[in-house]
């Protein structure tokens, strides 16, 4: 049976714009294409201006993870400024619980109304999925997951508002909260506070206990019985993560440390070693970092290369050519410059030894229990694996960090640096800030000259999932991921391709957040605007 | 349809919005709304189109009470392009926009979400166009729908003026209300606001029902300030915008003059610190840096005094169940409606307004002296205000004299 490229354009159902394309032959997936074909160049926008203002304006990278994107930034200035070790532990604690509740929120919302439609009872039945002996549960449980129609669906969207204004009670409103100012928090921790937060995080905690979690139970067996999703999507089994949510009681530490997971063998991460590669991204090369990955905390912002798009096909014909606006980002490791996935899965994996693993139902190709092994289901497990971890559930005896996190609140502690918003130095200053979005790791990377912003970079993580083959090949996470991918054909003869919608989708994608880079002449710009 | 004993249907939910104040008609006619677009659905076609968008608008969409998002898809708004939550992908998804151009019910409402990269012939942001076989520019995607639809809505302040996309551009220019030269200002796509895209491609506006394109700035769009557009449009009612666009019943006066926190600007009782507010707006003003109370924000960088939005009138997140917006949480207003953020006025989120606290009457220093509180008092135009002025030994000034220095 002769290859054939399919393209799908837009892929919908996650954040942003994104294109996959892909080649399959006799049923399968052979090769696989991501590219973001959007870009705005939120980095370039920052040049010039006051240090200060990178939360705010960064927190608009995405709508959808904009707790993180301002927690970054704010870490990275702050880091810049020498002042993380001085941040209140009232602060600390605020920014831990509002990413918490971001997490909760994106983790339901993105299972049950974006990726959950993939499982549901109209789709099974327009693919043709005989159903007519399976038990009563699993029948209602994808019917609740029709698009707008289902009953989980539903709920899940009366839900996450609930979340969003636990999200407004911190930070005034629920979508880009104004909770992150150079120095802290500006809300106050009340008594008040803390019981309308609680009453809404512990509703939302009964109905994951009482709903979700059956509903994904019965999704675990539907997609391993049935759909078998187990058995593809593997693609790097290579694991890298940030780390995140500062240990209040040993500052400095991190409640889920980051480390990277290569190989089947653990390593430690190190900031230094995170880099990037234009070789397929639409820039010029002139910036130097065409071939070898440049590190992120000096790249310069490289020159965008319209004329490098290929107007006439839904990706280049000659495998050299340019094809998306994301950029390969890519971890050097002993020496060799690899590609990695990142998400809950991935953070998982890389503290299964601390962290334990509450409802495990992650297994490998074969239905072994595993830890380890990457797939679409245990993507999907992995991240509400997480929500419980955050959230709690009673009947399964798990606490949760977010119900108790709002019960150690201290009334009327210090939230911020009394000299706030005053926190700039002179001098040349530079400042990391890592952290974990919902969906993987999460990097603001800043420079400061003069009190004014002189160069900033960002790595989300779509930036490593989507990110396109790099200077050696290698083909990026979502790629990897899609080879192999069974393309059965429907009987009339068209491809199905639900199974490369549930596989992208398992790795709940940001493309909002992955093009972020621009400049017409960033070393002009820095020699303009800061001397 | 009567609401109360107004008669929607030829009001329009905006001049009643007006009249009453927005939040009480969301908040007291919400079962109209829906009944509204439920009417409106059966025979027109609403589609949203993703341009350099970050979905924060389409979240906030979802956190509407009633109506949310998905009532309104579940009525028939068509979201194809809307990526966050179609159902479709791929080609029949994109089936759905062609179906919208060429399709004949009416009225067609288009709204956008993000600004548009005019820069290098649009191809910034394009996209696999099923029907011609190419990878087109998304500004020629938003020309063809534009061309079809009736009433077109910009969807947030990146839809309405550019937004953050556009940042960096040179100063809005009231006067044109429109480009700023794309080869001098270091906005590095060339992106603009849906108004000024489809002026730039030479759509032609004046002979649809709504002559203009509707902006409904903010940084994400309130949800309410959504439906209540398209409720009303739908019902083929032209909203009354001011000269940059915007609906009047939502963007008719400043977040400065509702600020629930007016009180303490008007006694000189300014925050210097984010570690002072205490969380609760009856606490009085600190009496030093270390202790906590209320207070105004001017000085950590408000921008409420040049931002024309309904905010603190209106509330975010379900305002039926007292959620906050941005002051009351002690994060000070970043002025996300202004037509140039993050530029012009609102640039420097947490350096203070030193132009406009120039241009507003000098809080005095140390107690005020009875006489002066008298002649306030006497100037005073608003009978309440005064009471509560000298009530609280108030020193303040009149809204007339506020007026006559605009």
């Amino acid at each position: 049976m002769a290859a054939k490229t399919i393209t799908l354009d837009p892929m919908t159902r996650l954040e942003g714009a994104l294109q996959i394309t892909v080649t399959v032959e006799d049923g399968r997936v052979t090769d696989a294409w991501s590219v973001a074909p959007m870009f705005r160049g939120i980095e370039n926008i920052l040049l010039g201006r006051d240090p200060r203002d990178a939360p705010v304006i960064t927190s608009r990278v995405c709508g959808v993870c904009h707790t993180v994107h301002r927690q970054a930034s704010t870490r990275a200035i702050e880091n810049a400024f020498g002042l993380t070790d001085q941040i209140p532990e009232g602060a600390k604690m605020l920014r831990n619980l509002e990413c918490g509740i971001e997490y909760i929120y994106d983790h339901a919302l993105h299972t049950i109304a974006l990726a959950g439609p993939d499982y549901s009872y109209n789709l099974l039945k327009q693919d043709g999925v005989d159903m007519s002996g399976w038990p009563n549960s699993y029948i209602e449980t994808v019917k609740g997951f029709n698009f707008l129609t289902g009953k989980i669906y539903k709920e899940a969207v009366a839900q996450q508002r609930k979340l969003h204004q636990c999200l407004a009670l911190l930070g005034g409103r629920g979508v880009f909260n104004h909770s992150w100012v150079p120095g802290g928090v500006p809300q106050a921790i009340t008594v008040k506070l803390a019981a309308q937060l609680l009453t809404r995080v512990l509703s939302v905690q009964a109905w994951v206990d009482q709903t979700l979690v059956p509903a994904v139970v019965t999704l675990y067996k539907i997609m391993t019985e049935e759909l078998g999703a187990h058995t593809f999507g593997q693609g790097l089994n290579d694991f890298l993560s940030y780390g995140f949510f500062d240990d209040i009681e040993n500052p400095g530490g991190l409640l889920m440390p980051g480390g990277v997971y290569s190989g089947g063998a653990d390593h430690g991460y190190s900031e230094a070693n995170v880099g990037e590669t234009i070789a397929h991204s639409w820039y010029s090369p002139d910036m130097g970092n065409q071939d070898e990955p440049v590190y992120i905390g000096d790249e310069p912002t490289p020159k965008p290369d319209v004329s490098a798009i290929d107007m006439d096909n839904p990706v280049p014909q000659d495998p050299d050519g340019k094809y998306s606006w994301a950029k390969s980002t890519r971890y050097k490791l002993n020496g060799e410059w690899l590609p990695f996935e990142v998400g809950p899965l991935a953070r998982l994996v890389i503290n299964r030894k601390t962290i334990g693993n509450p409802l495990d139902l992650r297994i490998d190709e074969n239905g072994n229990p595993s830890d380890t092994a990457a797939n679409t289901l245990n993507r999907v497990i992995a991240r509400i694996q997480e929500t419980l971890l955050l959230l709690g559930s009673p009947s399964l005896g798990i606490e949760g960090w977010v119900p108790q996190w709002i019960m150690e609140l201290e009334p009327k502690a210090p939230t911020a640096l009394p000299h706030s918003p005053n926190i700039m130095k002179d001098g040349e200053l530079r400042g990391v800030g890592n952290w974990e979005a919902p969906r993987g790791a999460l990097g603001h990377w800043v420079t400061i000259k003069d009190r004014k912003i002189a160069l900033y970079n960002i790595i989300a993580a779509t930036s490593w999932n989507a990110s396109p083959r790099d200077h050696l090949g290698q083909r990026g996470p979502f790629e990897a991921a899609l080879i192999d991918v069974p393309v059965p054909d429907d009987s009339n003869g068209n491809p199905i391709l639900t199974n490369i919608g549930r596989t992208i989708r398992s790795f709940d994608p940001c493309l909002a957040c992955t093009v972020h880079v621009f400049s017409k002449d960033n070393r002009k710009n820095y020699r303009l605007k800061v001397k | 349809m009567v609401v109360g004993r107004v008669q929607v249907s030829r009001r329009g939910f905006l001049k009643l919005a007006g009249f009453v104040g927005a939040s009480t008609v969301m908040g007291n006619y919400r079962t109209e709304v829906v009944e509204a677009l439920t009417q409106a659905f059966t025979s027109s076609q609403a589609i949203i189109l993703d341009g350099q968008a970050c979905e924060g608008c389409a979240i906030s969409l979802l956190q509407g009470a009633d109506p949310d998002l998905y009532t309104a898809v579940s009525l028939g708004v068509s979201l194809d392009f809307l990526i966050p939550i179609s159902p479709e992908t791929g080609r029949t998804a994109a089936e759905k926009i062609e179906n919208f151009i060429e399709g004949e019910k009416r009225p067609k409402v288009l709204a956008v979400e993000g600004s548009v990269p005019m820069a290098e012939d649009g191809k910034y942001q394009t996209y696999w166009d099923y029907r011609h076989e190419k990878r087109r520019p998304f500004k020629d995607l938003l020309k063809e729908a534009a061309e079809a639809a009736d009433v077109i809505i910009a969807i947030g302040t990146t839809a309405a003026y550019g937004g953050i996309p556009r940042g960096h551009a040179p100063k809005y220019n009231y006067e044109s209300k429109s480009s700023y030269g794309l080869e001098e200002n270091r906005n590095p796509t060339g992106a603009v606001g849906v108004g000024d895209a489809l002026a730039m491609m030479g759509v032609d506006l004046s002979g649809k029902p709504v002559p203009a394109v509707v902006n409904l700035p903010s940084c994400p769009v309130h949800p309410d300030h959504f439906f209540l557009t398209v409720v009303d449009v739908l019902f083929g009612h032209i909203p009354e915008l001011d000269s940059l666009g915007r609906p009047k019943a939502f963007y008719g006066r400043l977040i400065h003059d509702q600020c629930q926190f007016r009180g303490f600007f008007d006694r000189g009782e300014f925050l210097t610190s984010f570690n002072q507010y205490s969380g609760n707006i009856n606490d009085p003003y600190p009496t030093s840096p270390d202790e906590k109370g209320a207070g105004c924000f001017l000085l950590l960088g408000c921008k409420g005094p040049v931002t024309y939005n309904d905010c603190p009138s209106r509330g975010w997140n379900c305002r039926a169940e007292s959620v906050s917006w941005p002051n009351l949480s002690g994060g000070p207003c970043t002025g996300c409606a202004y037509p140039g953020f993050p530029d012009g006025k609102s640039e420097a989120f947490y350096v203070p307004l030193t132009e406009e606290i120039t241009r507003l009457p000098k809080p005095p220093e140390g107690p005020i002296p009875p006489e002066i509180i008298k002649e306030r008092a006497e100037e005073l135009t608003v009978g309440i205000a005064a009471g509560t002025a000298i009530a609280g030994g108030i020193y303040t000034y009149s809204a007339k004299k506020e007026n006559e220095e605009e």
